[in-house]
């Protein structure tokens, strides 16, 4: 499960995912992790462990004041806008957007990364990030 | 060159054109040709079929629209022209522009340009224009500030000098940082492959001898009707990278195959459609017309290397490149077109249905494209500072096994930065700067362990700029300058090049 993490200056000091990591013994993959001029930070977390795991994660990280949303949508393509070239295919680093057999283009939530590097490549601007 | 170029020997223009009157056409898109010649050979499939379609759709930049705007009242003699932005050609009096697609608008810059004008002008959308003129006792307006719907305007045509390339050159990147270049977003360490043409529905490809291509060729323009008018620029049949020049009337297309396009880092464009019909007209026509994906070939370059002769890494076929990987330097790779195939084969589709209801009949050129060009660069003519004239070429190196405190003392002696650590035979291994070499000494470690293995290296022909470039990328302050064998010849410094800029202000 893909979470994202919003910190307040009043927790941004504490170890907070290594704490858990330790505690818990899940293991967390980073996926994104912003800071904003000391007065906020966010973090995307991926998640894989079987539910009641996952349930002890979450209320550790309520504990600690850390605001918790899980992501279920990320990427939009608008296919008004997409001529189905390919732009954004290869450069995926981790190869979440596949072409079908008749071209059109696909996307797979659970790859991606949020990178950002499709965002970029795309020449129509049909590439959109929620949230 | 072979007798009888464009010889009908199996059929005539008039004779194709009168079985499409007659909805007896046989037409089939060269994908669909391709197949059938596979299973009935190429004899059979070159009686059975008159006439086979193409299609392409990519970001061709070579591309602009003729507008005339109409008289304004008193009249201006427009010199100096805005579309939504967008800058446009104020060299053809009086109410006469070209906007090109590359143009970028100067408020919105890499987002919006000459291509997006385009697409919105087919669209039906009003467009605000801007213009400007000194005044003139003919022409006494100096101003105009209005909108202009392409229904409203006297011609709109598109006029692309270099259009519809038989094929592309594919690309990757060597170097170890992400580059965005008009081939779209390259990752480093040839991380991926983007490519562009549409290989076996290419409508140069599929008649490759220039046998049917010419002045006069009617085609699918833009979801219109246009023309072939000539060689396009930069046309080189012999490389198999011939071009056309097209020109369709604006009004009559259709804005899903004209699309404005922006490469991220690179500029602004225009997607296009663009198809060509292919009369069959005798043996050699239908065997360039059959050719497959596997047997049309491109080559793989190296766009990490800022220069017009990129190093080629292999040859790769259409077919390879579509499958989505292809292997370089023993790396499986992923591959993926910057042009749409799904758009190509709608071209060739629609071309094809149009013949086959007899509204798009054959037009025969009034003259062949060229079979034959020499394509020339550019050289520049004006002294332009280089590397070999800047470089130290009395190096200070060092070994690997040197002392640090013999290093140091180096350093200090002739006040230098810089320090490359050659091999045996005066090869780059490593560099050192003085900070590298505080370093060692602070934290008492060998010269080994310090070094950047990696070198940023330039070449003594190279253009100062190029390398100033490549210094600030990197984020250094020097570089040894090596010949083809990474020898060391020289070192250049940001020094040099300070030094360089206070000769020319003195």
């Amino acid at each position: 499960m893909r979470l994202k993490l919003a910190f307040t200056p009043e927790n941004m000091d504490k170890p907070i995912l290594s704490d858990i990591i330790l505690k818990t013994k899940v293991p967390i993959n980073i996926l994104v992790a912003k800071i904003g001029t000391a007065t906020w930070g966010e973090i995307v977390i991926d998640v894989k462990a079987e539910e009641e795991k996952l349930k002890s994660v979450i209320t550790l990280l309520k504990k600690a004041h850390v605001e918790v949303s899980e992501i279920t949508h990320i990427l939009e393509i608008d296919y008004d806008k997409c001529v189905a070239c390919g732009a954004c295919v290869a450069p995926c680093p981790v190869k979440a957007i596949k072409q079908k057999p008749d071209w059109t283009i696909e996307f797979d939530e659970e790859k991606c990364i949020r990178c950002h590097i499709c965002v970029d490549a795309c020449p129509t601007h049909a590439i959109k990030f929620l949230g | 060159m072979p007798e009888g170029v464009g010889r009908e020997t199996l059929r005539t223009y008039e004779e194709i054109n009168a079985k499409i009157k007659k909805g007896d056409a046989v037409v089939m898109t060269a994908d669909e040709f391709v197949d059938y010649t596979k299973t009935n050979g190429i004899k059979k499939a070159a009686r059975d079929v008159d006439v086979v379609t193409t299609g392409t759709f990519g970001i061709m930049c070579s591309s602009g629209a003729f507008l005339n705007f109409g008289h304004t009242e008193p009249p201006i003699r427009m010199n100096q022209i805005w579309l939504n932005d967008v800058p446009a050609y104020g060299g053809i009096a009086a109410v006469d522009t070209y906007i090109g697609a590359a143009a970028m608008s100067e408020i919105k810059g890499f987002d919006y340009g000459g291509g997006h004008v385009i697409e919105e002008l087919v669209s039906g959308r009003d467009i605000e224009l801007r213009a400007e003129s000194y005044g003139t006792d003919c022409y006494p307006r100096k101003f105009v500030e209005t909108t202009v719907n392409i229904n409203e305007m006297n011609q709109a045509v598109l006029l692309n000098p270099r259009n519809a390339y038989q094929r592309y050159d594919a690309a990757t990147n060597g170097t170890d940082q992400i580059i965005y270049t008009y081939m779209g977003t390259l990752l480093p360490k040839f991380g991926n492959i983007s490519y562009s043409g549409s290989g076996q529905l290419s409508p140069i490809y599929k008649d490759r001898g220039f046998e049917t291509l010419g002045t006069g060729t009617r085609i699918f323009l833009g979801g219109g009707i246009g023309y072939i008018i000539g060689e396009g620029t930069q046309h080189n049949p012999q490389s198999q990278l011939g071009t056309l020049m097209v020109r369709g009337d604006l009004k009559q297309m259709k804005p899903q195959y004209l699309r404005g396009a922006s490469v991220y880092r690179y500029g602004t464009s225009l997607y296009l459609g663009l198809g060509v019909p292919i009369p069959i007209i005798n043996m050699r026509v239908a065997k360039t017309a059959s050719l497959p994906d596997s047997q049309i070939f491109t080559e793989l370059l190296d766009y990490g290397a800022p220069s017009r002769s990129r190093p080629v890494l292999a040859k790769v076929s259409y077919a390879e490149l579509k499958s989505g990987t292809v292997r370089v330097k023993g790396k499986e790779t992923p591959s993926s077109p910057m042009s749409s195939f799904k758009q190509a084969m709608e071209i060739a589709e629609t071309l094809k249905s149009w013949i086959m209801k007899g509204k798009f009949t054959l037009s025969k050129p009034v003259e062949l494209l060229p079979r034959k060009r020499t394509i020339r660069p550019l050289e520049i003519r004006k002294h332009e500072p280089k590397v070999r004239d800047i470089m130290t070429a009395k190096v200070v190196t060092a070994r690997t096994t040197d002392d640090i405190g013999k290093v140091s003392n180096t350093l200090v002696k002739h006040s230098i930065d810089h320090m490359p650590i050659t091999d045996k035979k005066r090869r780059v291994i490593g560099i050192v700067t003085s900070w590298d070499i505080t370093k060692a000494v602070a934290q008492k470690k060998t010269l080994r362990e310090v070094m950047t293995r990696r070198v940023v290296t330039v070449r003594q022909g190279e253009s100062i700029d190029i390398v100033a470039r490549r210094l600030l990328q990197h984020n250094i302050s020097g570089a040894p300058v090596v010949d083809e064998n990474n020898k060391l010849i020289g070192i250049v410094t940001t020094d040099d090049m300070t030094k360089l800029l206070r000769r020319n202000i003195d």
